[in-house]
């Protein structure tokens, strides 16, 4: 069954409809929340409140946008309220255009082969500002395009695309530190 | 340039796929419960369709004034009784026709307001 026909079904008062559709989005929401908010119970809480905000608004989507956009705005913007703020993202960026170093690429490379990768690159991700890992999250596993992720955040795409670009390279970076640590701590 | 951008984005693909993070077991249980219950709520909220008109109620209120005269006519019969009932009604009943009609102000009022904010809910 599709997105459409759940939808459709949701509006004509099927409540499996909207289980289902919670489980399809209830990883990828709490992810987008946890790196919001930052602890696992207001991420939790900040699911729910956006699943309920979605089932309560869904009569207005047009489908003009993909759903999954227009739900992970929601959540966005729950995130945001959650720990008081009006946007993750400064109108100022550092300049930085210097991009991944040859090293930081290999030392990624070879982090791919360890079992344990998932707690470095977890730990990694909090190192990193919030809007950093936000917009990683969102272009590299959730998938979504630029054009997607500007309707989300209300960035312009060509702010996305530098933010992207600047948050890519500091992920490299610190998770290099961060294996380099992690070998430190071995020895 | 762009074959290392792509396999650059390729590896932090790959890499950020370990990032998922799992919510508790029964989060979509949670979110069911809290729905049905917000449901339930929202069941028992009572909207009234449309709002009576300034005219209806002041119609309303000449029958409703109309019916006790004549009760009170038709129960004493006599005009200058009937002045003097007016009277003592007026003198007794004055407090219950000034409540009356602030009960039906109020309740237009309420109506009014249960309108606007279901046509707000509605837009937003």
């Amino acid at each position: 069954m599709d997105e459409r026909k759940w939808i459709e079904s949701i509006l004509a008062g099927d409540m499996q409809s909207f289980s289902c559709l919670i489980s399809k989005y209830e990883k990828m929401a709490f992810t987008l929340a946890f790196r919001i908010v930052g602890n696992r119970e207001e991420a939790e809480e900040v699911t729910q409140d956006a699943f309920l905000k979605m089932y309560q608004a869904l009569p207005d989507f047009r489908f003009e946008s993909k759903f999954s956009s227009w739900f992970y705005r929601i959540v966005y913007r729950t995130a945001l309220s959650t720990i008081r703020r009006q946007s993750l993202f400064s109108d100022v960026d550092d300049v930085d255009t210097s991009n991944v170093t040859v090293e930081e690429q290999e030392q990624a490379s070879a982090l791919l082969e360890q079992n344990d990768r998932k707690k470095v690159i977890q730990k990694t991700l909090k190192e990193l500002p919030k809007s950093e890992a936000l917009l990683l999250t969102l272009f590299y596993l959730q998938e979504c395009t630029i054009y997607e992720i500007s309707q989300i955040t209300g960035l312009s795409n060509v702010n996305v695309k530098t933010k992207l670009f600047r948050a890519r390279k500091h992920f490299y970076s610190v998770l290099e530190k961060e294996m380099k640590n992690e070998i430190k701590d071995l020895l | 340039m762009k074959q290392n951008n792509q396999s650059l984005d390729q590896l932090t693909r790959r890499l950020m796929e370990e990032s998922i993070e799992q919510p508790s077991s029964n989060l979509n249980s949670r979110i069911m419960g809290l729905l049905r219950k917000e449901q339930q709520i929202k069941k028992k909220t009572v909207y009234f369709s449309s709002l009576p008109s300034v005219e209806n109620i002041i119609w309303g209120m000449l029958v409703y004034l109309i019916v006790v005269g004549t009760f009170f006519y038709l129960s004493r019969g006599n005009i200058a009784e009937m002045k003097e009932t007016i009277a003592s009604v007026v003198d007794h009943y004055a407090l219950g026709i000034v409540t009356i009609s602030a009960g039906t102000l109020l309740f237009s009022l309420c109506l009014w307001m249960d309108n606007r904010r279901k046509c707000h809910m509605k837009r937003s």
